[in-house]
């Protein structure tokens, strides 16, 4: 269905290439997932398979790129369009109508589809996304995540041979993503449609491919089948890219299998538990053997502080909100009556089901929104009689969108800016410091428009940091991120102990940084507090569209309370040797 | 924020005004254009612009819409009243107020002969003004009560090129989303200390701080929205299907009708007027057509 054959390409103005030689063969119907550290070229291989490089971007392209046969160089944009469909990483910029029913409609009705079979595939497509309910819906109303889920259905009402995503559920909540992934997969067995899906969420999208396919600087350096992947697992640790954790756990109790899913790993380790008694104990005491215990010090130390982080109490209140509504719309409220104190030098995760209310409620919390009813204190100070300026230097907000954030020539003078505007003193170090602890001093003298996005994000984030605010705040920070970034800028503000608010949909992340985590569903808090705690409390997790870590699922199963690989690891461990001993 | 994006967002209702085909909207305002270039008299030139303004209440607009439509209209109104006082250059003309009085040192020889306050200049501003602001009420009107789709499927219904068609709406479609953006940017550079109030070069600073990242996001947007659309088979055959069939109610028809031979007729009986005034051609015949010209249009 697809054959790639010596690619290069350079971006016009650029002298390194992009791609650098890529091979790549894809059958129909695979279920192919394309990864690799940010940067390496993932979005631009997407973008030449319906021909938007070379014709729309010009630049230096050679080699073959065949979709069905056809050479996109050689073919009209259009034809190839009816075979490819695209879904992009930010769905702002590809929404263009006003109501969902008419952004999902443009495909069939450039199409020429009868009326009836326009609404046919109208209502299928929604309902593959779990959206038909907000058919007639505003999408401006929407969610960053219930927007992903409109491009995606815009693009399957078109029935496309080839489905080419990039990043197509970076915003949406677990629940969603596993939903939409399955429908996805189904479309895939059903229809034969062949799909490629560029994602850093490898730890989760794996069980879901038939094929993971790993660029790094340009070229394609790891292609295997997803069952045999991670029998490579040194690679992916050497990518800084996320494993699922039942692989982690497997090969970190020195089991050669790589699981995918829960019922897998418990298979595993019922078959091998007895069996590997000795071994285990073996590698505990000589962890040198042990590849996990090599790779994964730094998320060790991650658990160790947590745990100790968890337990820390601190009562100076530097947010008290009380009975807080708000909404964009008079007779539609957005947040609905919370209650919320949070503590100097906490950390915590705003989670939740897409549209839940958490980006709201960031917004309040930098006075950017006032309260229809109730009210906001921020640093004792109500947030009704004040304007964002109020707090500057005092709290940082990084956007889920860095773009808006940046406007500098250079990364170096964007991380200047807010020093100088409140005549702080120190500036250079302070600079030099936030670029150093985003691992971008490197980049200091780059246009910032023209970094990768999570270097643009990265830069977004220093900006906010040199001003040294006593509250940060950020939305949706590890969307688009790999594992290395995510770690990177979430350790910093842990061994700052920062005061933190960030609003996320990944779990493991909330587990390892958050001191504490609100769940958030319809606009109220569900839950509130520690991770441990949170993470137990199912019903509320399953309201909000979010699931535990499978390490977790996996401990309960095994009747073994455990919070992470690690803690699981050594909670076996101590069974099987006293087992020995007995 | 979410105040700016409102104001430039349309206001879905169901009300007679929201409910009427996107192309009778778009007739309805050609048709106003035309009667509004047309018109001389104040009095009708009033009447019209009340008209207008009626179907704001019809439509039942929200109060930040009307806050922005009062705002813009009193500018307008009173800017160009203002400005055609003081430069009316017709003759006769009659001071009713003196500024800068000729013989005041300096201002005097710099004014050219001092600055005035001319009755005529009123009365030719008011229209002037009035003319804009019924144009102005009614293009507001149209896009605050027509879904951008509808718009779209309207222009195309009016024989449109849909490629321009979807220009344009596409263009009126992020202007909201581009407002947003701006009054994040702002948010953004508050938060880091800057006081975009400032004057002097701060006005220049501020809008090179503002339009650096909305203009990197557009041309970013534009770049994605072009492929996405593409993607999506846009102009892939010369033709295209629609889930949405437009089509004109019996109201639609009277109202397009009132206003298409009401716009033809005010512009006749103009012309004829126009031609008896300048000398061209007269009839007796004629003589209550000139009547009603003189009097009332």
């Amino acid at each position: 269905m697809i054959q790639i054959k010596d690619l290069w390409y350079t971006y016009p103005g650029r002298s390194e290439p992009t791609l650098k030689g890529i091979n790549l063969r894809v059958e129909k119907g695979e279920f192919v997932l394309l990864t690799g550290p940010t940067g390496c070229g993932k979005s631009t291989l997407l973008k030449t398979l319906n021909g938007i490089i070379p014709h729309e971007s010009g630049g230096t392209f050679s080699g073959s790129v065949k979709v069905k046969g056809l050479e996109t160089t050689d073919s009209n944009q259009m034809e190839i369009s009816k075979e490819v469909g695209l879904v992009f990483q930010n769905p702002d910029d590809q929404i263009f109508s006003t109501t969902v029913e008419d952004e999902v409609a443009f495909g069939p009705e450039n199409l020429c589809f009868e009326q009836k079979e326009i609404d046919k595939k109208v209502e299928e497509a929604l309902q593959i996304v779990g959206m038909s309910s907000h058919r007639l819906a505003s999408t401006n109303s929407l969610s960053g995540g219930q927007k992903q889920r409109i491009c995606i259905a815009s693009m399957l009402a078109m029935t496309p041979e080839v489905l080419a995503m990039d990043e197509p559920v970076s915003q949406m909540d677990p629940m969603g993503t596993h939903d939409v992934l399955n429908t996805v997969r189904e479309l895939n067995r059903k229809l034969k449609t062949t799909i490629l899906l560029v994602e850093h969420r490898l730890h989760e999208l794996a069980p879901f491919v038939d094929r993971i396919v790993i660029m790094d600087d340009g070229k394609i350096v790891f292609d295997q089948p997803a069952s045999k992947a991670f029998d490579h697992i040194e690679v992916f640790y050497r990518l800084g890219l996320r494993i699922p954790e039942p692989v982690e756990l497997c090969h970190s109790l020195g089991i050669k299998a790589s699981p995918l899913s829960v019922s897998g790993a418990l298979a595993v380790l019922n078959s091998e538990n007895f069996k590997e008694n000795t071994r285990i104990s073996q590698l505990l005491s000589n962890p040198e053997g042990n590849p996990y215990a090599k790779n994964s010090s730094r998320k060790d130390s991650i658990e160790n502080d947590s745990i100790e982080n968890n337990t820390s109490e601190n009562n100076s209140s530097i947010i008290s909100i009380q009975d807080l509504w708000s909404g964009y719309e008079k007779n539609k409220m957005v947040l609905k009556g919370i209650n919320l104190e949070i503590y100097k030098g906490e950390r915590v995760a705003v989670m939740g089901t897409n549209g839940s209310g958490k980006s709201t409620l960031l917004l309040h919390l930098a006075a950017i929104l006032k309260p229809d009813k109730g009210s906001v204190k921020v640093f004792g100070e109500d947030t009704r009689s004040k304007n964002p300026y109020s707090f500057a230097g005092k709290v940082g907000f990084v956007f889920q969108n860095p773009d808006l954030m940046l406007f500098c020539d250079s990364a170096e003078e964007e991380t200047r800016f807010g020093p100088v505007q409140l005549k702080y003193s120190n500036i250079e170090e302070r600079v030099r410091d936030s670029l150093e602890a985003m691992s971008i001093l490197h980049l200091k003298h780059d246009l910032p428009q023209a970094l990768s996005r999570g270097q643009r994000l990265r830069t977004a984030v220093a900006s906010v940091l040199s001003i040294n605010p006593e509250l940060i705040l950020l939305d949706e920070p590890t969307t688009g991120q790999d594992r290395v970034n995510i770690e990177q800028m979430m350790d910093f503000f842990k061994n700052n102990n920062s005061t933190l608010v960030f609003c996320t949909h990944d779990i493991e992340v909330a587990m390892s940084y958050a001191t504490r985590i609100l769940v958030m569903n319809e606009g109220q808090i569900i839950a509130d507090g520690k991770g441990k705690e949170v993470i137990k409390d199912t019903e509320s997790l399953r309201k909000a569209s979010l699931t535990q870590p499978p390490v977790v699922e996996i401990a309960n199963q095994l009747g073994v309370n455990a919070f992470s690989v690690k803690e699981l690891v050594k909670t076996l461990t101590s069974r099987s040797v006293e087992r020995i001993k007995c | 924020m979410i105040g700016a994006r409102s104001i430039a967002e349309p206001t879905i209702k169901d009300t007679v005004i929201h409910r009427m085909d996107p192309r009778a909207k778009i007739l309805i305002l050609i048709s106003t254009v035309f009667v509004a270039v047309a018109l001389d008299n104040q009095k009708t030139m009033f009447l019209l612009f009340l008209i207008v303004l009626s179907g704001f209440v019809l439509a039942r607009m929200p109060a930040i819409k009307i806050k922005t439509l009062v705002l813009l209209l009193v500018l307008l109104i009173w800017g160009t009243i203002y400005s055609q006082a003081l430069f009316y250059s017709q003759l006769p003309r009659t001071v009713i107020f003196t500024i800068i009085n000729p013989d005041f040192p300096i201002l005097g020889w710099l004014t050219g002969g001092g600055l005035f306050v001319y009755e005529e200049g009123l009365h030719h501003g008011a229209i002037q003004g009035l003319r804009s602001a019924s144009i102005l009420s009614l293009g507001l009107l149209m896009c605050w009560t027509t879904d951008s789709r509808d718009m779209l499927n309207g222009l195309v219904g009016l024989r449109v090129p849909y490629s321009v068609a979807f220009m344009v709406i596409t263009a009126v479609r992020f202007l909201p989303i581009i407002i947003t953006e701006v009054t994040t940017v702002i948010t953004v550079q508050r938060l880091r200390g800057f006081n975009p109030k400032k004057f002097g070069s701060g006005i220049i600073k501020t809008l090179l701080n503002i339009l650096t990242p909305t203009l990197a996001n557009c041309v970013r947007r534009t770049g994605t929205l072009a492929v996405s659309v593409q993607s999506r088979a846009f102009r892939a055959n010369p033709d295209r299907t629609s889930l949405k069939k437009l089509e004109f109610s019996n109201l639609d028809k009277i109202v397009v009708a009132v206003c298409v031979s009401a716009a033809i007729g005010v512009v006749i009986i103009k012309l004829v007027y126009n031609m008896y005034t300048s000398g061209i051609y007269y009839t007796s015949g004629l003589r209550p057509v000139y009547a009603i010209a003189g009097g009332y249009l």
